[in-house]
């Protein structure tokens, strides 16, 4: 299985586009390790997550102009005493070489109607997370909880315009594996305004069959920032099946003016009502970057409320991590 | 195995704290420049400790914030087949954090124009409405460098006899021009000379 991984993102990343340049030329690289610290206060358990990986960025020209561009990471991933652990492993100590972004973007020109194609593994376009990726952080925006899966094979079309930005993906909802199980599949859409400026909304949809479940879900976001105070919220409505959902998230988060430190906090509200529960869930985080390397981050997650058939969640995260 | 680390290390260019996948092309800022514009061409540079150097020698008392080290970009941007200048992004500390601005530079390293891509000063619009822009539209670094009080990091009155508003942004846009237009110079003039060859 990872062997076939290792071909397609190799495929993808070497041999997709007509390479005319010395491929060293537009490339970033950089090794990505990191070490993180869960504490959970209520089982008092420890576990640790360690992840040395690749991470790589390549834009391709055809000596005009561009015509397309790669992302490509793997990495080493080891648990130890992680429960519950992610669904590509197989135990609390488990190892395993993950394909996170993988995928080649093909540049339509700029008078085109026709949009960019971005074809591989890739985050799905959804929620705040289109607009701020959090990958190898611990900032979160549950991505894997509420959709299902964070990332999934397929492809996707995009463009930026004057006013306004869209993706649009259709995935196989084989998460880490390049194919359709079961029947699965994943539509998912957003349409926002233009990501860099202070305000933001954006519209999001989602309709999949993931893990034999029907899943929809339709959210709106928005984003604000005021001198140093960024304000950040998503709102969605979603089915798994027959249970209907609503979630709420509301993120306030300020940055020092050099910009080394910034702390979040998070409310979740998120209610199912076919099973009559709700979880209420305030996180607060802090990162600190003392330069373009390094990054120490630590993340407190308590549950204010939480289903009766559920155990209640406090944790602890502190994370290492260094890019060279 | 210890080959392989050997050519992961020499390969190694890292720039960003962030990985790579959150890295984005500024397209509508771009279009907002260069309106008709075709095409753009990017070229990937590193900016290293020896160009901070050079920044300290030709700009004294200007550091370049740890954001502005690593890789970065420069558009190449064309129309008609016609290279019609460059875009290139920078950043530049504030007291309201980092403010981004995507500059326009013609083919002999002149300020064409300007957008910001993040400023979150509440002087922004003041400076967006005012006549600044104007002075420094079609000058050179030298010629920017006119503009620099003794301190090295402030408009002097020559500037401010010019325009029509006194704000400390106004400093931080004057340092930021003068930045990338040495750093443009400094560090892809030998590429860019390559493409009219």
């Amino acid at each position: 299985m990872l062997f076939k991984h290792w071909l397609v993102a190799l495929f993808l990343f070497m041999f997709a586009p007509p390479v005319l340049a010395d491929f060293s030329d537009n490339l970033r690289f950089a090794i990505d390790s990191s070490f993180r610290l869960n504490i959970n206060d209520i089982t008092s358990v420890t576990s640790r997550n360690y992840f040395l990986g690749m991470d790589t960025h390549k834009v391709f020209n055809d000596g005009n102009r561009d015509i397309g561009y790669a992302v490509a990471q793997l990495y080493y991933t080891k648990l130890s005493d992680q429960t519950p652990y992610p669904f590509m492993f197989s135990n609390k100590n488990d190892e395993q070489l993950i394909i996170r972004e993988a995928h080649y973007n093909i540049l339509t020109s700029r008078k085109s109607l026709l949009p960019n194609i971005r074809l591989g593994h890739f985050t799905l376009p959804f929620g705040l997370e289109d607009s701020q990726d959090t990958n190898g952080r611990l900032l979160d925006y549950g991505h894997g909880k509420n959709l299902g899966t964070k990332l999934d094979w397929g492809i996707l079309a995009n463009k930026v315009h004057t006013n306004v930005e869209y993706k649009v993906s259709y995935s196989l909802g084989g998460k880490d594996d390049p194919k359709s199980k079961e029947g699965s599949s994943v539509f998912t859409a957003r349409v926002s305004t233009l990501s860099h400026l202070d305000f933001g909304i954006g519209l999001s949809l989602y309709k999949a069959k993931l893990d034999q479940k029907n899943r929809k879900r339709v959210a709106f976001d928005l984003k604000y920032y005021l001198y140093n105070w960024g304000l950040k919220s998503e709102i969605a409505y979603g089915k798994v099946d027959d249970n209907s959902g609503l979630y709420w998230l509301f993120e306030l988060n300020r940055r020092t003016v050099n910009e080394q430190w910034k702390v979040y906090c998070h409310y979740i509200f998120d209610d199912q009502h076919q099973q009559k529960q709700s979880e209420q869930t305030f996180i607060a985080g802090a990162r600190y970057t003392p330069n373009n390397n390094l990054d120490v981050s630590v993340q407190l997650n308590h549950q204010l409320q939480h289903p009766a058939n559920k155990k209640e969640l406090r944790l602890m995260q502190m994370q290492l991590r260094h890019r060279f | 195995m210890k080959y392989v680390v050997l050519v992961l290390v020499f390969f190694c260019k890292c720039g960003l704290a962030d990985a790579f996948c959150s890295l984005r092309d500024p397209v509508s800022q771009i279009n907002t420049l260069f309106p008709s514009h075709e095409r753009h061409l990017s070229l990937v540079k590193k900016i290293d400790n020896q160009t901070r150097q050079i920044v300290q020698r030709k700009l004294p008392n200007n550091e370049l914030h740890f954001g502005e080290l690593g890789q970065h970009t420069l558009y190449v941007v064309s129309e008609n087949s016609k290279v019609v200048g460059y875009v290139h992004v920078r950043s530049e500390q504030s007291h309201w954090g980092l403010v981004e601005i995507v500059w326009a530079i013609d083919i002999e390293y002149k300020i064409i124009d300007f957008v910001f891509q993040r400023c979150r000063s509440p002087e922004k619009d003041k400076l967006i409405n005012s006549n600044f822009k104007s002075a420094i539209v079609g000058k050179s670094f030298e010629q920017l460098k006119l503009y620099l009080d003794k301190d090295g990091r402030n408009g002097n009155q020559q500037l401010y006899d010019q325009i029509n508003i006194r704000t400390d942004l106004v400093n931080v846009v004057l340092r930021c021009a003068l930045k990338t237009l040495l750093l443009t110079e400094v560090v892809w003039q030998a590429e860019l000379n390559s493409l009219y060859e």
